[in-house]
């Protein structure tokens, strides 16, 4: 299926946030996800589906500086 | 090459923005795929680079806040840095202080400037916005966690030696654009085509020596009396220009036009016989308005400094070339660009009222001078200044970076630390947990 991520279309098999972040190789900790202009919470990442169409967002944390 | 481009893009208005968006689009016009990073859009970054990494990442830096966000990708994702300013102090403090993280800028000093008393962070910390900081740039982290810094002018005091890119800016004028412009902004203003212009470019800040221009400009009308100076830029808040002018008695000769929108910039620089490029103090940046003015053919005088002193200039208290005699006296009767012709004439900041009366008094009087100064000046931007040059060196240096390691650095924790931070020290003590 093909979604929206940060704005460019990303093909995936990932059914779920948790999933999708796995593929990613992206520590969930260190990230804040929106899908479809609502913010996942983090333990909802593994009970969240990720559908064609959809407009996943990851915002990366980077401390310091 | 695939490049990560951290930079503010207009319509911020920088003089480092505008550069950046230049830089970009020769790039990706001589096959270079590259993704801008502005402050908004910075956090695709780590996942974007994770997935596929970048060749390079370039931060361009300058002393502003405009570049504050860069910091924390800068020090965790080493790439080249470009500074615009040598000096990222005032900055720097700013954004530690204004997140009151007053322990983080205190250990950061101490850190960068090793060699100066720890109790010289009170000067910011009690908001004295200090002279001082010219002299401790806060550079050190950049230095020290990049694979290679490079700056658009020498760096004497540098931490560890960098590589040199000449500043491109500007555009090329050709003597037909320079006469309609001379007539057309004049026009505009109501000086006569024969009236020898002084102009001075950008924020109208003290910083640009104004107070010692208006000073200069009356010895210049009591031997030119027809002679007009334009200020041409906003008002700073700090600094009654108007009053200024009045206390030197000087209304009648003096024009001041306000916020020229950057279309028009490069006319009214074109439009004036003299180009007042003064900088004192100065966090080592390079004028755009200096640069427009020799890519206009216009005679220019900025004051002598060391981040300059590659600059072929001539003393207005003699007449020969500044420094180590690296240039000879300006030949009026020579068109070509020798090795070593003045392209400028440089001011003694310890001299400057006297040499500043001088050099406009000189060149009020002196049409050749100009007409040569200028005709060096502008062969000189198109060796040094312009956008070709800038493409050039960036294309060695930008590969010279790539292939190089990362450096393994040890820096203070509180540049390295973790993103939620803040988040945590917040919710603690009500007993609550993040709800990311």
């Amino acid at each position: 299926m093909t979604i929206t991520l940060n704005g460019d279309p990303y093909d995936t098999d990932a059914a779920t946030v948790a999933a999708l972040l796995e593929r990613l190789d992206i520590d969930p900790r260190r990230v804040a996800v929106e899908r479809n202009f609502v913010v996942v919470k983090r333990e909802a990442y593994g009970a969240t589906p990720v559908e064609t169409g959809d407009q996943i967002e990851i915002v990366n944390f980077v401390g310091g500086g | 090459m695939r490049l990560a481009w951290f930079s503010p893009f207009p319509p911020v208005r920088t003089g480092v923005a505008d550069c950046s968006a230049e830089l970009v689009a020769a790039f990706r016009g001589r096959g270079y795929t590259i993704d801008p990073f502005p402050a908004e859009s910075a956090h695709d970054f780590p996942w974007r680079h994770r997935q596929r990494p970048y060749d390079l990442i370039v931060y361009q830096f300058g002393n502003s806040s405009h570049h504050d966000y860069e910091w924390a990708y800068a020090l965790r994702y080493p790439g080249l840095v470009v500074l615009h300013d040598i000096c990222l102090h005032h900055a720097r403090a700013a954004f530690l202080l204004r997140e009151k993280r007053v322990a983080d800028y205190r250990a950061e000093f101490a850190w960068s400037h090793p060699d100066v008393t720890p109790d010289a962070a009170e000067l910011a910390i009690a908001g004295m916005d200090s002279r001082l900081f010219y002299d401790w740039p806060m550079t050190r982290a950049l230095f020290e966690a990049s694979r290679l810094v490079a700056t658009h002018q020498s760096t004497p005091n540098s931490p560890t030696p960098n590589s040199q890119i000449r500043l491109g800016h500007g555009e090329l004028v050709s003597p037909e654009r320079r006469r309609d412009a001379r007539a057309g902004v004049r026009a505009r203003h109501a000086i006569a085509g024969d009236t020898v212009l002084f102009g001075l470019f950008g924020g109208l800040t003290p910083e640009k020596r104004i107070p010692q221009v208006l000073g200069a400009m009356r010895a210049v009308i009591r031997h030119t009396p027809s002679a007009r100076l334009m200020l041409s830029g906003s008002a700073a808040a700090h600094f009654d220009v108007h009053a200024a002018i009045e206390a030197h008695q000087l209304r009648a000769h003096v024009v001041v036009t306000g916020y020229v929108p950057d279309a028009e910039l490069t006319d009214h620089i074109a439009a004036c016989d003299v180009s007042l490029n003064l900088r004192w103090p100065t966090a080592g940046e390079i004028s755009g308005t200096w640069l427009r003015a020799l890519a206009a053919g216009v005679p220019t005088i900025i004051t002598d400094l060391s981040h300059l002193s590659g600059v072929p200039s001539l003393d207005p208290r003699t007449w020969q070339p500044n420094g180590d005699a690296r240039c000879p006296t300006v030949d009026v009767r020579t068109s070509d660009l020798g090795p070593r012709s003045s392209v400028t004439v440089a001011i003694d900041i310890v001299d400057e009222d006297h040499s500043l009366r001088l050099a406009m008094k000189r060149l009020a009087l002196d049409a050749d001078l100009r007409a040569e100064l200028g005709r060096s000046g502008q062969q000189w931007w198109q060796r040094e200044h312009s956008l070709d040059a800038m493409v050039e060196d960036y294309e060695r240096i930008m590969r010279e970076a790539a292939a190089r390691p990362d450096p393994g650095v040890q820096l203070p924790a509180h540049m390295r630390g973790d993103g939620d931070t803040v988040l945590h020290a917040l919710l603690d003590p009500f007993g609550l947990e993040s709800p990311l």
